[in-house]
């Protein structure tokens, strides 16, 4: 028992030394789903502001890593915290509750919900909708007010993903977690996309982005992280892992 | 000219496609021409009174209302826990029980003795002729035999979800349709070992009734009750689907329930709400057909599962919308058919109605409309 305490506490101190002021710090994080591990001794931290972007192949996990942040995959080991504190293994609603919103990739509105609702399930842990956060986003997304009674189902692939991001910015989160947001919008509206990610970020909320289109969110990121089978392989700005040559011949193609 | 002429040519040839691709509906479609054709020769012929078709409508709105407001329970769990409840039967039998002993308790309080009362006349001194129960006569014991009912039936679904369901949350739709036969199987007979297996009459004495002027049919008390509770009932489920957070919160969890989880909305609290909704429906719909009918049985639930199922199947199994409107068709069409067909086969023209209706649009009536 004394013993076991004993180990609980130098991890603890360890990690503490490896995150002095991470808003978000995952530290030696074995993840999957059952009993398939998909993460392996992963380490990924984003501070209060930050813009990370995590790229790499397809099956490389990352889209396990929100769903380990967001309680929705299997904690096998090591530590989430947020804000100096652990949330590895909390139900999703007590991670928004701290200040995380998460966008997943497919299907992320409800389609039979008006875009109004959509938004106003974002604010469900609030007792009343925030009427000045349903303005904001509204002047984020424009067409979101113009559109508010419309079915959300009847959206177009880039309105959705709008939505979905204002549903996600109804709580003011200190950190949004995008997974793959320019997944099946067309080329022209990638940029406008990214364009908008850029303007959430600089109104202060930290992004992190998991992008198939990895010299985009490199190009645009604070830092990136490159994940190759359920492990980080590179960590630098996003610049300085444009400018590197095994980076570019190994996942950028060229 | 030439524009007109391809115009033809093209209505032409869709229409053909039409008939080639959907040979069934349109014999549907031939189908209903030629009863509606039927059924006015036979009224203009006197061969079909207005009067009997009227009352074949009336007992048709009637039983359609009480299918819906017992399917609108059925279609809202399955829409929000995914699988179709079996046990959804024997919960409206055993909210009519429930019900009914605590009528007769009141009713029959200082008259006869308790334990009697409590059995509802299946042993002992307590008939329907003794007791005397009616809208009209022992309204208070009506109202608080309705109030346990739902409060019953309420303990009963959450009872049985803590037991049964939740442990089982995130298995197959298959595990847990299994799962409720059993407990549809475990409910019913536990009714017959304390209630017995006959049939009982329920109601007593003389139902006052209003004659509906012109067409001269009468809605006794009963029915008038019934209609009233159901179609309020039906109004509150809408208002709280349409208007309010947890109503709206119910459609997010039926529509997509991961992305409600990671939205923030406590899933398991729904969930809950859920069965608290739609088992007291499910109870009032019990004990209001009670009333109705007059008489109870252990496996009246059951029997009439089948013609629930069929509604709501025909409204779009999920959309609450669409059990209430498959229930009045499903209601309609087993006594409106007695007008060609004997009342042994009523039943089946129900289910005639729910299978053309499939054949013409598979995904039901309201189906792909989610709205819980």
């Amino acid at each position: 028992m004394s013993d076991e305490h004993a180990i609980t506490d130098d991890t603890e101190t360890g990690e503490s030394d490896a995150t002095t002021d991470g808003l978000l710090s995952i530290t030696d994080l074995d993840a999957g789903y059952g009993d398939l591990q998909i993460l392996s001794a992963l380490d990924l931290a984003v501070g209060s502001g930050e813009y990370v972007s995590i790229v790499g192949p397809n099956g490389a996990g990352k889209s396990t890593v929100m769903k380990a942040i967001f309680g929705l995959a299997t904690h096998m080991d090591g530590s989430i915290a947020f804000d100096d504190e652990g949330i590895g293994g909390l139900a999703p609603e007590e991670v928004i509750r701290r200040g995380v919103s998460y966008v997943p990739q497919n299907e992320n509105v409800f389609a039979g919900l008006s875009v109004r609702e959509n938004l106003e399930m974002g604010a469900y842990i609030l007792d009343s909708v925030p009427e000045e956060r349903l303005a904001d986003v509204f002047e984020r997304f424009p067409i979101l007010e113009e559109r508010q009674s419309q079915r959300a189902g009847t959206l177009s692939g880039g309105q959705r993903q709008m939505l979905a991001m204002g549903r996600a910015l109804m709580l003011d989160p200190d950190l949004l977690l995008l997974d793959e947001p320019s997944a099946g919008l067309a080329p022209d509206l990638v940029d406008e996309m990214f364009d908008r990610i850029d303007a959430i970020n600089d109104a202060g909320t930290a992004v992190l982005m998991v992008e198939q289109n990895a010299i985009e969110a490199l190009s645009r990121c604070d830092r990136g992280y490159v994940l190759v089978q359920g492990q980080n392989r590179f960590t630098d700005s996003g610049a300085a892992l444009l400018d590197n040559d095994e980076v570019r011949r190994e996942f950028l193609g060229g | 000219m030439c524009t007109h002429i391809m115009g033809i040519a093209e209505t032409y040839s869709r229409g053909r496609s039409v008939v080639a691709e959907r040979p069934l509906t349109l014999l549907v479609a031939v189908v209903c021409v030629l009863l509606a054709v039927d059924l006015v020769s036979k009224l203009l012929g006197g061969s079909l009174s207005v009067l009997s078709l009227a009352v074949f409508l009336k007992d048709g709105l009637i039983l359609g209302l009480v299918i819906g407001l017992a399917g609108v329970g059925l279609s809202m769990t399955y829409s929000i826990l995914g699988f179709p409840n079996f046990a959804h039967g024997d919960y409206i039998s055993s909210g009519a029980f429930a019900g009914w002993a605590t009528t007769y308790v009141i009713a029959g309080f200082g008259t006869v003795s308790v334990g009697d009362l409590l059995l509802l006349g299946v042993s002992g001194d307590a008939s329907a002729g003794s007791v005397g129960v009616s809208v009209v006569s022992t309204p208070l014991a009506v109202v608080a035999g309705l109030v346990m009912a739902v409060v019953f039936t309420i303990a009963l679904t959450l009872l049985i979800d803590r037991l049964v369901y939740k442990p089982m949350r995130d298995q197959e739709g298959i595990s847990l349709l299994i799962a409720s036969v059993g407990v549809a199987l475990a409910l019913r007979y536990l009714i017959a070992f304390v209630f017995g297996t006959s049939r009982p009459g329920i109601t007593g004495g003389s139902i006052p009734g209003i004659a509906v002027p012109g067409v001269g049919i009468r809605i006794n008390a009963h029915e008038a009750t019934l209609a009233i509770c159901a179609i309020g009932l039906l109004v509150g489920v809408h208002v709280v689907l349409q208007y309010t957070k947890l109503g709206t919160a119910m459609r997010a969890m039926a529509d997509n329930r991961d992305l409600a989880r990671v939205t923030g909305i406590p899933t398991e609290r729904v969930v809950r709400a859920t069965w608290v909704i739609g088992g007291g429906l499910t109870g009032a719909a019990g004990y209001l057909i009670t009333l109705e009918t007059g008489t109870i049985a252990f496996d009246f639930g059951w029997v009439l599962l089948l013609l629930i199922f069929a509604a709501v199947i025909l409204g779009g199994i999920g959309s609450v919308y669409g059990a209430m409107f498959g229930g009045l068709l499903i209601g309609l069409a087993s006594t409106v058919s007695l007008v060609w067909i004997p009342s042994d086969f009523t039943t089946v023209a129900a289910f005639l109605v729910m299978i053309f209706m499939l054949l013409v649009k598979p995904s039901g009536l309201f189906g792909g409309v989610t709205t819980a």
